[in-house]
């Protein structure tokens, strides 16, 4: 019963802002009425829970032990947080390459669920390694042809190179 | 004028050696049987030829395919479908350990170098090395299976794109390993089976 009221009362004020509006009644007033503050309240609360969640939601792999897995207690063990710490901004370095060779969220997090610690952590020292393998004839003979078409291009336009 | 020719001329030369293939084989393979303490080769690691992008099928095929008792090793068909990444034009090493993993074999990334490289090869266990064959900034990723050494000659021989028996010199390996970290692939299958030399693993 006190629900149905309250919804009632709303009504009753969105159509009194209406009427006023229509009337010609003063912008302001309107403004400052209390539906308007209530809309205003829940808008901004709805912002502040909408940024509140990070924009990059790639999945970084923090622990694989128990405890973590468990969401146990994590005990005090200094060597075993600095593991984790290691462990996760070592995913991120990883994850952030793969995203500049153009791996999406996906596949680059796919990936990282199938690597172990140790994967992870020679990856991320090797970060050469990480380049992809199978560009020999077009990435060499492109060179090549290249350089040529830039020499050619440099003798059109009456440029010398000299070689000693 | 006559600079510019000379540099195009070795250019083209470049690009003829380029596709040249074996330059020494013959030798390097000779020096390994007169003296066999003085090097090793796999014979055994099967060939894939590789005139594309494919490399990393290729070499991942040889070497499962050399442990071929090993059950879920992949047939290259296979192999190239699961790990090809066609959006980058290329494998990346991890998918190869993954998919390694996944087919019952042990997979280990590492930064290995000549030393591990002529000890595994004594041992008859061949090794995937990630070169760059282009530059820092440039870098074109290429897979090789290196199957045998030559300390006399002071070259590795290799499972290579189009050459099945291709050498590279010490001081060639080096530049081009350096790039990538001396970053080496050792698989071998998780449960110990005889490989074709008749080494149990």
């Amino acid at each position: 019963m006190r629900a149905f009221f309250l919804v009632g009362k709303q009504v009753y004020y969105f159509f009194a802002i209406v009427q006023t509006v229509k009337n010609g009644g003063n912008f302001m007033n309107w403004v400052k009425s209390w539906y308007f503050r209530q809309i205003a309240l829940v808008v901004a609360l709805a912002v502040f829970c909408i940024t509140a969640i990070p924009a990059e939601s790639l999945a970084y792999v923090v622990g694989s032990d128990p405890q973590v897995a468990t969401g146990a207690v994590i005990s005090g063990d200094r060597a075993t947080d600095m593991e984790r710490v290691q462990r996760t901004l070592e995913s991120k370095i990883v994850s952030k390459r793969l995203t500049e060779l153009g791996l999406s969220k996906d596949e680059v997090n796919t990936r990282l669920k199938s690597l172990t610690d140790a994967d992870l952590h020679q990856f991320a020292s090797q970060l050469d390694s990480l380049n992809p393998g199978g560009g020999l004839v077009s990435g060499l003979g492109a060179i090549l042809i290249i350089v040529l078409l830039v020499l050619i291009l440099l003798k059109m336009m009456d440029r010398k190179i000299i070689i000693k | 004028m006559r600079s510019f020719s000379r540099l195009l001329s070795v250019l083209f030369a470049a690009l003829f050696l380029y596709g040249c293939a074996g330059v020494g084989t013959a030798a390097v393979l000779e020096s390994i049987r007169e003296a066999p303490g003085d090097g090793a080769y796999i014979e055994a690691v099967p060939f894939f030829p590789d005139h594309t992008r494919m490399c990393g099928p290729s070499v991942l095929a040889s070497l499962t395919g050399f442990y071929k008792s090993q059950k879920g090793a992949g047939s290259y068909e296979s192999i190239a479908k699961a790990i090809y990444f066609e959006k980058l034009g290329g494998t990346l090493s991890m998918d190869m350990l993954i998919y390694a993993r996944e087919s019952g074999f042990e997979a280990t990334l590492y930064s290995g170098g000549l030393d591990d490289l002529k000890e595994k090869l004594k041992a008859g266990r061949p090794l995937i090395l990630f070169i760059n064959l282009g530059l820092d900034i440039y870098p074109v990723g290429h897979y090789i299976v290196a199957v045998g050494y030559s300390e006399s000659k002071k070259a590795v021989i290799a499972r290579s794109g189009v050459d099945k028996d291709k050498v590279f010199g010490y001081a060639e390996l080096k530049r081009a390993w350096k790039k990538t970290g001396y970053s080496t692939i050792y698989i071998t299958p998780a449960v110990p089976v005889a490989t074709p030399d008749g080494k149990a693993d």
